[in-house]
């Protein structure tokens, strides 16, 4: 529809996919991969593990473990609340299991939060293990590079 | 204070002649400004006429060995620039696990400007991590094009990249695109301005800038063309050029 008749010296339209997802963010047909691809070098058999602790639940050591469910839509406004409980919970346990299924939406500030309480408790000798992370989940933290360091396995 | 990534994966199509000049013009008129260099090869800080080849830059600050306060140097007037460093090109292939690889720049960063008006980003030609962490640290974009088909095509490319970002970011750009050489001798230049006037109503800023042997000419005196040759046409293109983006002056769709 943008190429009119004047258009002869254009004889393709590469911008005419722009046309079909006015307003709605849907997938490109060049969906194309930024950033450069996780080597799978460092394997921390971390669904194992994961695994484990999660069955494990209430036998041994479970005075000090916690699991927090993750809502659906994770935005900065509610990232101060997020926070606080995390905070808490990592004070008084030893292990957190982030339950990430539901997750539909997250951005940056969260993310962020996550990498910050996952530092924190590498010094407190305690963990944090995303458990079943959604799809959308993964994949924003694969576009901001935290795979790795929140060792969550895509 | 605004952030701006000036981006186009594209090669040579005018992102450093933009940030040069279309910085140094709204620093003249009165703006704080500062100048991120974010491409390895550096050439933003040489059309400045800054030569520090081994002086780290943004990447020390990226790497957060240094903070980026460190790292400003006074280029003009209400202008600052910020080199991108010897390791910049390390950075882009870095796979470093403890690093969150495309938070660096967000980072560093952070709230380091607040005293400024504008801090504009000079993009590299690619499309790897450098570009991930410019539009993870901005939600304004500034896209210079040149007026020929493949242009389009690399823009189709661009785009899909940032509303690739957006989905998984839950964030929308502010994107602005400046035709950045024009030939206006091509028949072809003002079919592909049309083109990018209907699918950007709104987005396209007003000026056009033409091409000009001048603006080839000052990055090896180290000057900006305000600097270079104040009278020509391209520097009063560049100066309303910056009018364009303080006033929101832009094309609409040709009825
Ligand atoms: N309007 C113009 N008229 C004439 N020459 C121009 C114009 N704009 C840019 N140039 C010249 O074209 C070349 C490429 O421009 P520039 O370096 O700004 O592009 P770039 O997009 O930053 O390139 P790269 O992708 O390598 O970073 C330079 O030699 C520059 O001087
Ligand atoms: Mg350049």
């Amino acid at each position: 529809m943008k190429t009119n008749e004047k258009n002869n010296l254009i004889g393709f339209d590469p911008l005419a996919w722009m046309d079909d997802n006015a307003g709605e963010i849907k997938d490109q047909p060049e969906e194309e991969q930024i950033m450069p691809d996780q080597e799978d070098e460092e394997q921390y058999d971390e669904a194992a593990s994961l695994s484990s602790h999660l069955e494990e639940g209430g036998t041994e050591d479970s005075a000090s473990d916690a699991e927090i469910n993750l809502e659906a839509t994770l935005t900065i406004q509610k990232v101060l609340i997020l926070h606080e409980k995390l905070k808490s919970s990592l004070a008084v346990n030893s292990t957190i299991v982030i339950n990430s299924a539901a997750v539909a939406a997250i951005d940056t500030a969260t993310l962020q939060l996550f990498v910050a309480l996952k530092k924190t408790a590498v010094k407190l000798q305690k963990e944090i293990i995303f458990a079943l992370p959604s799809q959308r989940f993964i994949e924003s933290a694969k576009l901001l590079g935290l795979l790795e360091i929140l060792e969550v396995k895509a | 204070m605004k952030v701006i990534a000036i981006i186009n994966q594209k090669g040579g199509v005018g992102k450093t002649t933009t940030s040069v000049n279309l910085c140094h013009a709204l620093a003249e008129a009165g703006k704080k400004v500062t100048a991120i260099d974010l491409d390895p090869q550096g050439h933003l800080a040489v059309s400045f006429g800054i030569r520090v080849q081994q002086q780290g830059g943004i990447d020390e600050a990226m790497l957060a060995e240094k903070n980026i306060r460190q790292q400003i140097i006074a280029v003009r007037n209400n202008l600052q620039l910020i080199t991108s460093g010897p390791r910049l090109r390390e950075i882009e292939q870095l796979t470093e696990s403890r690093l969150p690889r495309g938070l660096l720049l967000k980072n560093a960063l952070h709230e380091n400007f607040n005293d400024q008006d504008f801090v504009f980003i000079d993009c590299p030609p690619s499309s790897g991590l450098l570009i991930a962490n410019a539009l993870i640290a901005t939600d304004e974009i500034l896209i210079p094009m040149t007026s020929d088909f493949l242009a389009l095509q690399g823009l189709s490319h661009l785009m899909s990249t940032v509303k690739r970002f957006e989905k998984t970011m839950q964030k929308k750009y502010k994107a602005l695109l400046v035709m950045s050489r024009y030939a206006s001798t091509r028949r072809i230049s003002s079919q592909v301005l049309n083109n990018l006037r209907s699918y950007f109503p709104g987005q396209v800023l007003a000026t056009i800038i033409r091409e000009a042997a001048v603006l080839a000419e000052c990055p090896s005196f180290g000057k900006t063309i305000l600097e270079y040759s104040p009278k020509s046409r391209s520097a009063s293109d560049f100066r309303s050029l910056a009018t364009d983006f303080l006033e929101g002056r832009v094309m609409y769709e040709d009825k």
